[in-house]
C-alpha cells in the first residue's frame, strides 16, 4: 500500500523518532502500553478483596510495603476470564497520581516503535473505548491501549 | 515568573527556615513576657534577627529585611549596654509585630505572590524606640556631660583629639576647617532648645569660632518650635578632623538626622554676613557640594553602611542613617563583634537537631515495615521450621528484639511536644486580651506531651479556634466577673496528657458557662430540635454548639462568631480521628475536651477474620467480644438480628452481609459477636473468628479505590498480607 510505503520511508529519515511500547498478550492478541506509563513488572501475588468495588478491580495487593489496586484487563475489556498462571503478570502503571496494578496474561516484550508508525483510532467509537492507536510493526498488528481509559472511565 | 521557578528551592529553604525561627521567637517572646525579663533571651532573639536579616536580604526581600534589621540593632543595643533601661513589654509588642508581619509574608510567598508588605511603619515604630532608648540612657551622661562625657566617646575621641593637636601644632592655620551643619530633632521629643544648648555647650570648646540659628537657645520662647520646623543651624571653624566632627554629632541623643557640610573659608563668610544681618533663610540653607566621583561610589558600595559617617559630604536623611549613627557612636566596635558572633551561632543552636524531610522519614517506617514482614518471612519459614536449629532460633530471637527497637526508634522520630502548639495559644490569648479588654492568664499543662507529627498540624487550628471562642465568649468582662464574685483574672487552662492510646487536649475556663436554656432558644429558632426540650440531655445540647452555622453570641467580634465557628472545629478534629466532648457548669466555666489518637499512623487493633479477609478494628472502641448464646438472639418481625446483653438489646450487623463477603460462617453460634462502642452508640458485629490484636501501621486507602462506607484505611500484616482497618465511628452510625 502506497500509505505504508511513505510511512516506511519516514521511519528510515526520522528513525530516532521512535516510542517504546510494553507489549502484552491477551487470547493471543498483541497490546501496547505506552512505557512511559509503567513502573514495574511483577508475577501475580496474593490479591486481597475489597469490599464495593467495580467488578474489574480485583483488590489490592502489597507491593513493598505500598498498597496498590490492581484491575483485571480482561474483566475490564469484558472477556471471558481465565485462571491466573506463573505466567500472569501485574504491570504496575503510575498514571498521574495513582498507581494501579494491570492484571494481564503474559508480558511479550518492548518495542521501540516510529511515532510516524502510530495511527489514531477515533476513541469515540464504543467498540474501541480502551483504544487510543493502532500500529503494523515487523508484520504485526499492535493495539494501543489508552491508559486514562482503562483506568478511570 | 521564570525567574520565580528556578528560584523555587531556594524560596522553598527560605520559608522553611523563616518559619522555623519566626516560630522560635515567638516562643522566646512568650516566655520573656512570663517572666518580664528579657535579658536571658537577648543574645538568641538577636542571633534570629541576624539570621532573618541575612536571609531576607539574600532573597531580595527587602521589607522583611529592614525590619529585622532594625530589631538586630535595638537587640545589639541591649546586648552590648547592659546599662540600658528599657520596657520589656514595648520591646515584646514590637518584636512580635513584626512577628506577624513576617508571617503575613510568608504567606503570601506561599501562596506565589512576592512579599510586597510595607515594613516602613514598624520600621520607624522600632527606630523611634530605640532613639528614645538611647537618649533615656544617655541623659544622665547628658547632665554631667561638662566632666565626664560617655564613656564610649571619651576613649573614642579624647586619644584623636591629641593627635590632632600634636598634628595641628606643626601645621598651625591651614587645618583650621569650617562647616555648616543643621541638626533635625525627632518630632515629639521635646526640649528642643534646651537640647540644642547642651549640644552646643559640649562641644564649644572644641571649636574654635562658632554661630548658631536660632541665636539664642536659652532664652527666646519660639526657639524650641524653629528648631523643630527648619533644624539648628550652625557654622563652626574647628581644628578637629571630619572622622572627629561626625563623631560629635553622631552622639546627639534624639536626634532625626543631620547634615554635615565641610564649607570653605569663602562660603564661611557669607555665612557670617547672613548671620550679622539676621538674612535667616539664607543661614539656613545648605551649601551646595559637588560630590567627587570617588565618593558617590563608595555611597553607593555598601547600603548597610550609610555613606554618612564614611564622606560626611553626603547626607544622612534617614532614620537608618541615624540609628547607624547612634549604634556606632555607642559601640564602635559593633561591627566587629557582630561578626564574630556570626561564626558561632549554626554551632550553638544546631548542634543537638536536624531537621529531616518528613516522606523521608514515612519511607524509613516503611522500610522498617517490610523489614518486619520478611524477618518473618526468613525466621518462620516453612523450610527451616521443620529443622532443629538451636543457634538459629537464639540469633532469631536477637533479630526480632532489634527489629523492635528499630520499629519503636522509627516511631518516635515522628513524635513531636505540644509545646510549640501551646506557646502559640498564648500568644493568641495575649493579643485577645489587649484588643477586647478582659483579663485572662493562660496555664498551659503539659505541654511536654508527645504526639505524631501529622496530628499536631491538624490539631492547631481546631485549638486555636477552641481557645478564642473560650476567652471571647466563655470569659466575662471585668465588670461582670468582679459581679459575680470572681477573680478579676479570668484563667484558661491548657492542658495535655496520655490516656490510653489517646492524648486528651483539655481547654477549660472559669467563665460563665454554657447557657443550656439559651442554646436550646437558639436551635427552636434554627428549628433544629427534633424532640421537645426538656427530653434533651445536657451533652446532647452542648452537642448543637457543632451544628453548621450555630453561634450563641449575638454579637460578632473580630475574633470569633463569625458563624463558621465550633462545627468546623469539630469536623477538623474528626478528620484527624479525634472527638470533642463538651462539659459546663452554668456560671462556673466550660470544658472542651479533644480526644485524638496519639498518632495517626499506629493503632493498636483488634483483628478478626470474615471469610477471606481480615479487618481490624482499633482496640479502644471494642467492649467485649463473646460467642452468641442461642437463647439470647431475637429476631425482630422486620428480620434484624437482635442480641441481649444484660437485659439490654443491641441489633447485629453480620460484616459479611454488610461487605458482601464469602464465608462459611453463617451461624451465629459459629462466629464470634463483637460490641462495639463509640460515640454512645453500641453495636454488635459479626465475624467468623478473632485472630489476635496488633499493632498496625495505617496506609490510608489509594484515591483509585472507591469509598466504602466504614473503611478508614489499610496496614500490612506480619505475613505480609493486608488487614482492612474499621472505623468504628462509620460503623455504629
Amino acid at each position: 500500500m502506497n500509505h505504508e510505503n511513505i510511512a516506511e520511508e519516514a521511519v528510515a529519515l526520522t528513525s530516532q523518532e521512535l516510542k517504546k511500547f510494553l507489549t502484552i498478550s491477551i487470547d493471543n492478541e498483541i497490546y501496547g502500553i505506552d512505557i512511559e506509563h509503567v513502573n514495574d513488572i511483577n508475577r501475580i501475588q496474593e490479591i486481597t478483596e475489597v469490599p464495593n468495588q467495580d467488578h474489574y478491580v480485583m483488590g489490592i495487593i502489597n507491593l513493598r510495603g505500598q498498597i496498590v489496586p490492581v484491575i483485571d484487563i480482561r474483566r475490564r475489556f469484558v472477556k471471558n476470564e481465565i485462571e491466573y498462571d506463573d505466567r500472569t503478570c501485574i504491570i504496575v502503571i503510575r498514571y498521574e497520581e495513582n498507581i494501579v496494578g494491570l492484571i494481564v496474561d503474559r508480558v511479550v516484550e518492548v518495542l521501540s516503535i516510529p511515532i510516524s508508525l502510530l495511527t489514531k483510532t477515533d476513541s469515540n467509537d464504543q467498540k474501541s473505548k480502551f483504544i487510543m492507536g493502532i500500529t503494523k510493526y515487523n508484520d504485526q498488528i499492535i493495539t494501543l491501549l489508552d491508559i486514562e481509559r482503562i483506568l478511570f472511565d | 515568573m521564570s525567574d520565580f521557578n528556578t528560584n523555587e528551592p531556594m524560596i522553598e529553604m527560605y520559608i522553611y527556615e523563616t518559619v522555623q525561627l519566626i516560630d522560635r521567637l515567638e516562643q522566646l517572646v512568650m516566655e520573656t513576657e512570663e517572666t518580664a525579663s528579657l535579658a536571658f533571651a537577648i543574645d538568641e532573639i538577636f542571633r534570629i534577627m541576624h539570621t532573618i536579616k541575612g536571609n531576607s536580604m539574600m532573597m531580595l526581600y527587602e521589607n522583611i529585611a529592614v525590619v529585622a534589621h532594625r530589631l538586630e540593632d535595638l537587640f545589639d543595643l541591649l546586648r552590648k549596654d547592659e546599662s540600658v533601661v528599657y520596657d520589656v513589654g514595648k520591646i515584646t509588642d514590637l518584636t512580635l509585630e513584626m512577628i506577624d508581619f513576617v508571617k503575613a509574608e510568608i504567606q503570601k510567598l506561599e501562596r506565589g505572590i512576592t512579599p510586597n508588605g510595607n515594613s516602613d511603619e514598624l520600621k520607624q515604630t522600632i527606630v523611634a524606640y530605640m532613639n528614645s532608648l538611647t537618649f533615656m540612657n544617655d541623659q544622665p551622661d547628658i547632665k554631667l556631660e561638662d566632666t565626664v562625657d560617655t564613656n564610649d566617646q571619651r576613649y573614642y575621641l579624647s586619644p584623636t583629639k591629641t593627635e590632632a593637636k600634636a598634628e595641628n601644632s606643626v601645621s598651625a592655620e591651614t587645618d583650621i576647617q569650617c562647616y555648616k551643619a543643621s541638626v533635625h530633632y525627632e518630632a515629639g521629643s521635646g526640649m528642643e532648645n534646651i537640647r540644642a544648648f547642651t549640644f552646643i555647650h559640649t562641644v564649644k570648646e572644641k571649636w574654635i569660632e562658632y554661630h548658631h540659628y536660632p541665636k539664642d537657645v536659652t532664652n527666646d520662647p519660639d526657639a524650641g518650635t524653629v528648631i523643630l520646623e527648619k533644624g539648628f543651624h550652625i557654622i563652626f571653624k574647628t581644628k578637629l578632623n571630619e572622622t572627629e566632627v561626625t563623631a560629635l554629632f553622631d552622639a546627639i541623643s534624639f536626634l532625626d538626622h543631620y547634615i554635615l557640610n565641610p564649607i570653605d573659608e569663602q562660603q564661611y563668610i557669607d555665612y557670617l554676613e547672613a548671620y550679622q544681618i539676621d538674612n535667616v533663610n539664607t543661614f539656613i540653607s545648605e551649601p551646595k557640594v559637588e560630590k567627587s566621583a570617588e565618593e558617590e561610589l563608595e555611597a553607593a558600595e555598601d547600603e548597610m553602611i550609610p555613606p554618612a559617617f564614611e564622606t560626611t559630604e553626603t547626607m544622612p536623611k534617614s532614620e537608618d542613617a541615624a540609628i547607624e549613627h547612634i549604634k556606632k557612636a555607642l559601640n564602635p566596635k559593633s561591627k566587629t563583634d557582630t561578626s564574630t558572633k556570626e561564626v558561632s551561632v549554626p554551632a550553638q543552636t544546631k548542634a543537638a537537631m536536624i531537621s529531616v524531610d518528613v516522606h523521608r522519614v514515612d519511607k524509613l517506617m516503611d522500610l522498617v515495615g517490610e523489614l518486619v514482614v520478611s524477618e518473618a518471612m526468613v525466621t518462620q519459614n516453612p523450610e527451616i521450621q521443620k529443622l532443629q536449629l538451636e543457634s538459629f532460633e537464639k540469633a532469631a530471637r536477637q533479630f526480632r528484639i532489634i527489629m523492635n527497637d528499630l520499629q519503636d526508634t522509627v516511631m518516635s522520630m515522628r513524635m513531636v511536644p505540644l509545646a510549640l502548639t501551646f506557646q502559640k495559644m498564648n500568644r493568641i490569648v495575649r493579643d485577645m486580651k489587649k484588643k477586647i479588654g478582659k483579663d485572662v492568664e493562660l496555664v498551659i499543662i503539659g505541654e511536654q506531651t508527645e504526639v505524631d507529627k501529622n496530628v499536631i498540624e491538624n490539631i492547631n487550628d481546631p485549638l486555636m479556634h477552641i481557645i478564642r471562642n473560650s476567652v471571647d465568649h466563655g470569659i466575662e468582662t471585668i465588670e461582670e466577673r468582679v459581679d459575680a464574685g470572681k477573680n478579676e483574672k479570668g484563667t484558661i487552662t491548657l492542658e495535655a496528657k496520655h490516656s490510653g492510646g489517646d492524648v486528651w487536649i483539655i481547654v477549660k475556663d472559669d467563665g460563665r458557662g454554657l447557657d443550656r436554656e439559651k442554646i436550646l432558644d437558639k436551635c427552636e429558632d434554627r428549628g433544629i430540635l427534633t424532640k421537645s426540650r426538656e427530653d434533651y440531655s445536657d451533652r446532647e445540647v452542648y452537642e448543637m454548639l457543632f451544628a453548621p452555622g450555630f453561634s450563641t453570641k449575638e454579637q460578632v467580634t473580630e475574633f470569633s462568631g463569625r458563624g463558621v465557628g465550633l462545627d468546623v472545629v469539630a469536623k477538623n478534629i474528626k478528620k484527624i480521628g479525634g472527638s470533642v466532648i463538651i462539659s459546663s457548669e452554668l456560671g462556673m466555666g466550660s470544658e472542651f475536651a479533644i480526644k485524638i489518637p496519639l498518632t495517626l499512623a499506629i493503632i493498636n487493633s483488634m483483628m478478626m477474620q470474615v471469610g477471606k479477609t481480615i479487618f481490624s478494628v482499633p482496640i479502644v472502641s471494642i467492649r467485649s467480644s463473646f460467642i452468641a448464646n442461642e437463647r439470647d438472639i431475637t429476631t425482630d418481625p422486620d428480620g434484624h438480628e437482635m442480641v441481649i446483653v444484660r437485659g439490654q438489646a443491641y441489633p447485629i450487623i453480620r460484616l459479611h452481609k454488610r461487605y458482601n463477603l464469602e464465608t462459611e460462617v453463617k451461624a451465629l453460634s459459629d462466629g464470634i459477636l463483637m460490641m462495639i462502642e463509640e460515640n454512645g452508640r453500641t453495636r454488635v458485629f459479626f465475624a467468623d473468628a478473632i485472630l489476635g490484636e496488633q499493632q498496625l501501621v495505617v496506609k490510608s486507602p489509594p484515591h483509585y479505590l472507591k469509598h466504602v462506607e466504614g473503611l478508614t484505611g489499610f496496614a500490612l500484616l506480619g505475613d505480609g498480607r493486608i488487614s482492612i482497618i474499621l472505623d468504628p465511628d462509620q460503623l455504629v452510625s
